[in-house]
């Protein structure tokens, strides 16, 4: 299952771990993350080490199996099909507009 | 030693070995034609002695639509983002006998030689389970994106693929997984 560097930081409880990306070095599964946006693919592992600093933490994934992808990825790539139809509509839209003009 | 295993999802999966070939074909099944400008209707596995390998295993098919859409084995078209992991065309499992993270690994499509040369006369695109695009993922230097894998001794990459003929005639590329791991 993938998810998101936030998402699995903030099963960590650490406080303000949000704040640490980038000034702190930061391991996900053996990934270092420096991305709040960061997609790491757990496959079908029910834990994960997540390393901040010096001190190790271990969390355990209780998402449902049947989802491919965190809520949180899904919101995303939502958002960014949304943008591109709606870079693409406009684009369309600007079409139309020249031909009309010309 | 590491080891690749590239799989063509279906009912039953077929393996892809090193001698055998996937062919992107039209809404006829094996060895059916695609027309010029259109996208492929069916997938499957042939032999290196021309046999249809994934024939008792109704194979996937990912047909592209639009940049952000895909139809699954003829169905209504469905955003690309929402496409699941069983829905995607091929399964490339990497293994390793110690517990690796994989960082930077593409997917794309090549002329069969040169890993930068695009493929002749086909445009191809691909797509990781969960993208919001298509890719046109065509050499090296175009490749889709994987996510990143947190460390495991077994690796699996869902790949959404499709392609559509520029000009008449047979067209043969090649595909081509890179990663790093440690």
């Amino acid at each position: 299952m993938k998810f998101l560097s936030s998402e699995l930081l903030a099963k960590t409880r650490v406080e303000n771990v949000a704040d640490m990306i980038g000034k702190i070095s930061i391991s996900i599964g053996g990934i270092s993350v420096n991305d709040s946006g960061h997609v790491i693919d757990l496959g079908e592992s029910k834990s994960v080490e997540v390393i901040i600093g010096d001190d190790i933490h271990s969390v355990e994934i209780t998402e449902a199996d049947d989802s491919d992808m965190s809520e949180g990825l899904k919101a995303l790539r939502t958002a960014e099909v949304e943008a591109i139809e709606a870079a693409e509509k406009e684009a369309e839209e600007n079409k139309s507009q020249d031909l009309m003009g010309a | 030693m590491a080891t690749f295993i590239w799989t063509l999802q279906g009912t039953t999966p077929t393996t892809i070995d090193a001698t055998d070939r996937v062919q992107l074909a039209g809404a006829g099944g094996f060895d059916s034609k695609i027309t010029v400008g259109q996208y492929n209707d069916s997938s499957h596995v042939k032999t290196s002695g021309n046999a249809n390998k994934s024939s008792a295993n109704a194979p996937r098919n990912n047909k592209f639509l639009t940049g952000t859409t895909i139809s699954i084995n003829g169905a209504g078209g469905i955003n690309l983002n929402t496409a699941t992991n069983a829905n995607c065309a091929l399964l490339i499992n990497f293994a390793d006998p110690a517990s690796v993270a994989i960082t930077g690994a593409i997917f794309y499509a090549y002329d069969g030689t040169t890993p930068a040369t695009p493929p002749v006369g086909i445009t191809f695109k691909a797509a990781e389970q969960g993208d919001a695009a298509w890719t046109d993922a065509e050499g090296s230097g175009s490749g889709v994106t994987l996510n990143d894998k947190a460390a495991s001794t077994s690796h699996n990459y869902f790949v959404l693929i499709s392609g559509s003929p520029d000009s008449v005639g047979l067209k043969s590329y090649a595909f081509r997984c890179e990663l790093t791991y440690s």
